[in-house]
């Protein structure tokens, strides 16, 4: 029955919030922005000046009425304070690496000031990250390092960042819900397997061959000549009884491995993971290789930005805003 | 995060300042173990943090409770009652410090601190106390806000500072709202401080009793008369009329407690023809009598007249009170005598004090009749050897024989009592009157002070035709004591306030030193029926000369006009220097040029320079060229060069030309 009220009221708030705070990379803490009221300590604060009030009435004791009448005011001059302890700031997103799902994800925020008056214990969090309690008070900039769990593949866009403050009485709590313009690209998690016989297999046939030593890829055996390294000497299977054989090893110029969706088996999910892996793999065997997804094509290539591209497309995959 | 929560060192060293400010005051009331449990609280807490000990096991702390309680009860014998609660708030205090664990442990401690501070104006509102107590106040939130101060790990000023900002800017409104707040009537009634030693005069009067008095400087009560100050010899405060005598102790007889009816009661204010008015304002004594020249009446509904003519407030008084009171010196009372009232006046023990009856008969026969009897009486005391002392020798069984036939030294206790004893003896009614007498008249505030050693016996005794009159033994013995009071009557025996050595009052010859103590009290005055008394009457008047019309309308346009412009100042102060400091006219051109260009379809990349920018615009746009490239090497050299003042306003001149040409060009296309 609540759920039933409050799925609303959470959707309308956050669209009035889209519009009141809209997302972006780097925002200045305002009057616009902040919301201030009576923290858990504050209502227990009023509860207690409503106690000394009523002694103050019943004792007919004006220095008591003085006491309570101070501490009303302090409340109130408490509000501007706590307000200006958050107003001013501005919260910036630093950088975020992409991450596999299933790992932690580390965001990089920043908190800074403009003047030089002194902000102290704003804790800065997100609904499932870690609190960070941070003043500044001889630095302008402060850096602010927070974790968050990556459940799911594809680009991952953080909850509104929670900043609060109850300096300087604890009080009255200020606080903003800032959606930073902050993604973070969050990979498959990778899934161990073998990829089936027919995969890459065209890549092999128009591979051209050059056989070149001190390459590190196993290609064939030849019969042994003196003067082999005999590093390179098959000892194993000459401990077995076979015949003298030196192993050669050889680097394609243009070893193409298609990593193809029916190279894998599984749900989408799965297959993901696994080619996740292969990608990984053939990218620490310095292959090139290239990715066939239904509707997408990369050609093969190596290197980190080749990587970085096979794995965006493999966490975009059939998501929603990844028509590109 | 699980980290585990310390509470901030510079929080933990002010909340023990902030405590041990608010015993201090206390320091009197308390039982001493509390003291001494605190003391072992705050140190076992010191040696927590320092990592030397570890907080006590569960089972110590449930005994250390158990203990409070068992303490309390046995020092009060009850646990209601204010003393009760005070103290128990005080265990809490320390048992508390042993188990500060959360966040939450610290907000409790703190919100105690604030009632226990509370709990300290009920038994004390004097300016140098409130004062005091207000700067713990001021301590006990330095703690609160030094708990939202982390990053420093030593007690530190700055969070005293914030927390004195805080309070000064709280000032204002404070002192409007306690301007304005009207002042309801008690909703319940309420626990007073009744376990509090009586002081003054008590019920009843042994030899010896009021001298005990007389070493105390305290205040007893002040008076300020609405018109002229009467002379100091005719200022008798009646308090306590005695009757009964027992031999040695004279106590308020059984039947005068009845109190007059209402329309008595108007009646004593018709028989007046010389009324004075005066307003008395009371210390606690925790009892019920009042203070008031002969004949008193008073318009209060908590003050009863009694049938003796003197004036007994309902409660028992626990804090100072305020009445006013009319009284007429001169009028006759009591006119009539019943028989009863008659013999009960008149009755002595049936035994003892042989010689002195004995000396009452043989003079009363020699006398020519009531008036000559008593002015016989006087004259002995006056012409015979007696002594008028602070140090009078113990009397044994007989107190009158022995007082007036061997001794002959004694202090107003004893001639009232011996004074009233021949009345009673030669068949004339009399009783003794317990009070203060005289007063010193402090000239800054134009009030009389009564102190404790202005404590006095005296006599009254019935004439036919004349009423009840007033006598005064001591008087015939040390004139002195009357017209100057007790000090000059004691100046030769130095036994003035001999007890209390630093008694401000014993000084009172030394000129700068006694105005610096009338100045106090003068002071102490105005505190008390400005700022202690404000409410009813005097918050009217002061209302009305602020308002004019007093409506709560009013009232409240006050409160928000005054908050309103305290907000907005402590605001602007507050703000100045957080936002983004304002960009300089040089920059605010180029944006203004920047966001142009982006409305018509150029949009700068972050990465892109001007210049660059600047040249991808005009390849697109060469009609331009000129004017675009000349408004960003303006800019540029404004901000990447050092320019001379000249040149610079020269370069921004320059740039508002450009860019208002290219608006112009913009607009126009």
């Amino acid at each position: 029955m609540l759920n039933a009220i409050e799925k609303p009221i959470n959707r309308r708030f956050k669209l009035w919030l889209d519009r009141r705070i809209p997302p972006m990379r780097k925002i200045m803490l305002n009057q616009k922005r902040l919301f201030i009221f009576p923290s858990k300590p504050g209502r227990w604060f009023v509860a207690v000046l409503f106690v000394m009030f009523l002694a103050a009435i019943n004792y007919q004791n004006n220095m008591a009425f003085a006491l309570v009448f101070l501490l009303t005011s302090v409340f109130i001059i408490a509000i501007l304070h706590t307000f200006a302890n958050l107003a001013g700031l501005t919260v910036s997103a630093g950088k975020s690496n992409p991450v596999f799902a299933g790992d932690m994800a580390e965001f990089e925020l920043f908190l800074s000031r403009h003047g030089n008056k002194d902000y102290f214990d704003i804790n800065v969090s997100w609904p499932k990250s870690e609190l960070r309690s941070v003043s500044l008070t001889s630095t302008d900039r402060q850096k602010i390092n927070l974790h968050l769990p990556m459940a799911k593949r594809g680009s991952f866009r953080p909850d509104r960042l929670l900043v609060e403050s109850f300096y300087p009485m604890g009080l009255l709590r200020c606080w903003t819900l800032l959606a930073l313009d902050v993604v973070v690209l969050v990979y498959p998690k990778p899934l161990a397997c073998e990829l089936a016989a027919n995969a890459g297999t065209d890549a092999l046939e128009e591979g051209e061959l050059i056989p070149v030593s001190g390459s590190d890829d196993f290609y064939d055996f030849k019969q042994y000549h003196q003067g082999d390294s005999p590093k390179h000497v098959f000892w194993k299977g000459y401990a077995k009884g076979q015949d003298l054989v030196t192993k050669q090893f050889a680097s394609y110029s243009e070893q193409r491995l298609w990593l193809e969706w029916v190279s894998v088996d599984g749900g989408l999910e799965e297959r993901l993971s696994k080619l996740c892996f292969w990608v990984l793999k053939l990218d620490k065997s310095h292959d090139e290789y290239g990715l066939r997804l239904p509707g997408i094509e990369i050609q093969p290539g190596h290197g980190e930005q080749h990587k970085a591209d096979v794995l965006k497309a493999l966490a975009m995959f059939q998501l929603p805003g990844s028509a590109a | 995060m699980s980290i585990i929560w310390q509470i901030p060192r510079n929080c933990l060293g002010w909340i023990l300042v902030a405590q041990f400010a608010l015993i201090l005051p206390h320091i009197e009331r308390l039982p001493w173990w509390v003291m001494a449990a605190y003391a072992v609280c705050a140190s076992w807490r010191v040696m927590v943090y320092q990592g030397r000990w570890s907080l006590p096991p569960k089972m110590l702390k449930l005994v250390l409770a158990v203990l409070c309680f068992f303490g309390i009860y046995q020092t009060y014998g009850t646990m209601v009652g204010l003393e009760p609660t005070v103290a128990l708030l005080f265990s809490g205090f320390c048992l508390k410090l042993l188990e500060v664990v959360e966040k939450r442990d610290v907000y409790v401690i703190i919100f105690l601190a604030y009632f226990v501070a509370l709990t300290e104006f009920l038994f004390s509102q004097d300016f140098l106390v409130s004062a005091f107590i207000f700067l713990s106040i001021l301590l006990i939130s330095t703690a609160l806000v030094a708990l939202h101060q982390h990053s420093y790990d030593t007690l530190n000023l700055s969070s005293l500072k914030k927390a004195t900002v805080i309070f000064s800017q709280a000032l204002p409104l404070m002192a409007v709202l306690f301007i304005i707040f009207p002042r309801f009537d008690p909703l319940w009634k309420v626990p007073l401080p009744s376990h509090q030693a009586k002081t003054g005069i008590s019920e009843s009067m042994s030899p010896g009793d009021i001298s005990n008095l007389s070493q105390s400087g305290e205040l007893a009560f002040r008076v300020v008369f609405d018109g002229e100050i009467p002379a100091r010899k005719d200022m008798y405060w009646r308090g306590l009329v005695l009757s009964e005598f027992d031999g040695r102790t004279w106590t308020q007889a059984q039947w005068k407690k009845d109190f007059l009816t209402e329309s008595e009661k108007e009646s004593l204010l018709g028989a007046m023809t010389n009324p004075l008015q005066y307003t008395v304002y009371q210390e606690a004594t925790h009892q019920p009598w009042l203070f008031s020249l002969a004949l008193a009446y008073a318009g209060d509904k908590t003050i009863k007249a009694v049938n003796d003519f003197r004036l007994v407030r309902t409660d028992n008084i626990h804090s100072r009170i305020k009445y006013q009171v009319i009284s007429d010196q001169e009028a006759m009372y009591g006119q009539t005598l019943s028989r009863i009232e008659k013999t009960l006046e008149v009755s002595l023990p049936r035994t003892g004090n042989e010689r002195a009856r004995k000396f009452a008969e043989m003079t009363y026969s020699r006398s020519t009749g009531d008036r000559d009897y008593i002015d016989k009486i006087l004259t002995k005391f006056n012409r015979e050897n007696y002594v008028y002392t602070l140090k009078p020798p113990l009397l044994g069984e007989d107190t009158i024989d022995e007082f007036l036939f061997d001794t002959r030294r004694g202090f107003c206790s004893h001639y009232a009592s011996t004074f009233v004893f021949l009345m009673r003896a030669a068949g004339i009614p009399a009783r003794v009157i317990a009070g203060y007498q005289g007063g010193e008249i402090n000239p800054i505030s134009d009030t009389v002070l009564v102190h404790q050693f202005d404590a006095h016996g005296w006599a009254e005794v019935w004439l036919d035709g004349d009423g009840w009159v007033r006598i005064d033994p001591t008087a015939a013995v040390a004139p002195d004591r009357i017209e100057y009071g007790l000090e000059n009557a004691m100046a030769e025996e130095g036994s003035f306030l001999s007890d209390t050595p630093l008694s401000p009052l014993r000084y009172r010859n030394i000129t700068w030193l006694n105005s610096v103590r009338l100045q106090m009290d003068a002071f102490g005055y105005y505190w008390s029926s400005w700022v202690l008394q404000y409410k009813g009457e005097r918050q009217l008047q002061v209302l009305q000369s602020l308002l004019g019309e007093v409506t709560p309308w009013r009232a409240a346009a006050l409160l928000m006009t005054v908050s309103s412009v305290v907000l907005l100042i402590v605001f602007g102060h507050l703000i100045k220097g957080r936002g983004e400091p304002k960009a300089a006219v040089y920059v605010k051109w180029y944006l203004r040029l920047c966001r142009q260009l982006e409305a018509a379809g150029y949009v700068r990349d972050a990465s892109e320079g001007p210049i660059d920018f600047a040249r991808r615009v005009d390849r697109s746009n060469p009609q331009w060229k000129k004017t675009l490239l000349s408004a960003t090497r303006s800019f540029v050299r404004l901000s990447y060069e050092q320019v001379s003042q000249r040149e610079q306003s020269l370069l921004v001149k320059q740039l508002r030309r450009d860019v208002l040409s290219i608006m112009y060009q913009l607009r126009v296309k």
